[in-house]
């Protein structure tokens, strides 16, 4: 009898129950998904400008916690501010250009 | 980020010399366990030929079977080779404006600690929710998780300290020189697929190859840290690998590609309290 098979065994077990958990993930993710759609939060560069007057010198994640959103949410809005000249970053820490 | 071809290739600073060793060892071996690929391909290309009437030229084909994935292993090491393939075959997907836009936006973050840091040739987006990241070849795969995740730049910092230097090349490099089934067979074919997909000659070296990549993970981290991410790469660590890890029996000694990851996070803050 080989050592390994009781490990291996245990293992693919490990690796059904973590799918389970994934599939659950998946399903509590559409469900929340479904629930925010109702109530659309949706972020404009006038938002960001509003926090760095406040927080000037937030790296993008610290914007987006601020904020109360995902960095995807908000990523897009700062970079093409930046290009529009309204906000600056410096090694990752923004602020509104003056 | 995607910047001319010859800022990717590898350079003599990016080596690591003690890879070289254990690969010439691999190489090596895999030339004798070649000869069961090419006695197998000619035995296949012969039935071929004799059932279906055809004027194949087994020799020839048997030996570019045989041979080839050496010399795509080596071509992988100073050749930025298969990112394409690796994108398909994960599942992958080219990042979308916003998702591009938090990838600069982290790797700006990092260059603010070195300004002369290098970003991956090319990076895709897995669509999976929980944070994770690796590095192959030249190229870096992200989770959709981790792109909208705040440990985003500590583990971008870490994967770069794998692509910035020979690991992410040399992992390919060795898994390209096997072939397929990758994966053990079922019986009756268990070891005639062991024998010709060359698994038979990663198996004598995987101890030392291991210990190299155990330690390969900690300069990594290392990287990481001196990026000023190591307090955030140790909390990232804390909080989605350290789940992961289960009794190891004889961990130094086996083919565990990773530290305990409970070490590594005492790593990384010691290394925090001391920059």
């Amino acid at each position: 009898m080989a050592r390994n098979r009781p490990s291996r065994g245990i293992k693919a077990q490990i690796e059904n129950e973590i799918a389970e958990l994934d599939r659950e993930r998946a399903r509590l993710v559409a469900a929340r998904s479904a629930l925010e759609r109702d109530t659309p939060k949706r972020f404009s560069q006038d938002d960001i400008a509003a926090y760095l007057a406040e927080h000037p010198g937030s790296t993008y994640i610290e914007i987006a916690d601020g904020l109360g959103t995902l960095a995807r949410n908000i990523a897009a809005h700062l970079n093409r501010g930046k290009a529009a000249g309204r906000f600056q970053t410096e090694s990752g820490k923004w602020s509104l250009k003056e | 980020m995607q910047s001319r071809l010859r800022d990717h290739l590898i350079g003599l600073a990016d080596l690591n010399m003690g890879w070289i060793p254990l690969y010439v060892a691999t190489l090596l071996g895999q030339w004798f366990f070649a000869a069961f690929r090419y006695f197998a391909a000619l035995l296949a290309f012969w039935l071929l030929g004799t059932i279906f009437g055809w004027d194949l030229p087994a020799g020839t084909l048997a030996l570019i079977v045989a041979l080839a994935p050496l010399a795509i292993s080596v071509a992988t090491l100073v050749l930025p080779l298969g990112s394409w393939w690796f994108q398909q075959q994960e599942g992958g997907r080219g990042p979308s404006e916003r998702e591009r836009a938090v990838f600069e936006m982290a790797f700006e973050q990092l260059r603010g600690a070195d300004p002369n840091l290098r970003g991956p040739r090319r990076w895709f987006v897995l669509d999976r929710p929980e944070p994770n990241a690796c590095a192959y070849a030249d190229t870096l795969m992200v989770t959709r998780g981790l792109l909208d995740s705040p440990a985003f730049p500590a583990v971008l910092a870490h994967e770069l300290g794998h692509l910035n230097s020979s690991d992410a090349r040399v992992s390919a490099a060795l898994y390209r020189i096997t072939t397929w089934p990758r994966e053990p067979a079922e019986k009756p074919f268990k070891l005639l697929a062991f024998l010709v997909s060359g698994r038979i000659g990663m198996w004598p070296l995987r101890t030392p190859w291991a210990i190299y990549w155990r330690r390969r993970e900690q300069v990594a981290d290392s990287y990481a840290a001196k990026l000023g991410q190591g307090p955030a790469l140790a909390a990232y660590l804390d909080s989605y690998a350290l789940a992961g890890d289960l009794p190891t029996p004889f961990k130094d000694f086996g083919g565990s590609s990773h530290p305990w990851t409970e070490h590594r996070i005492d790593r990384l803050q010691r290394l925090g309290a001391n920059s």
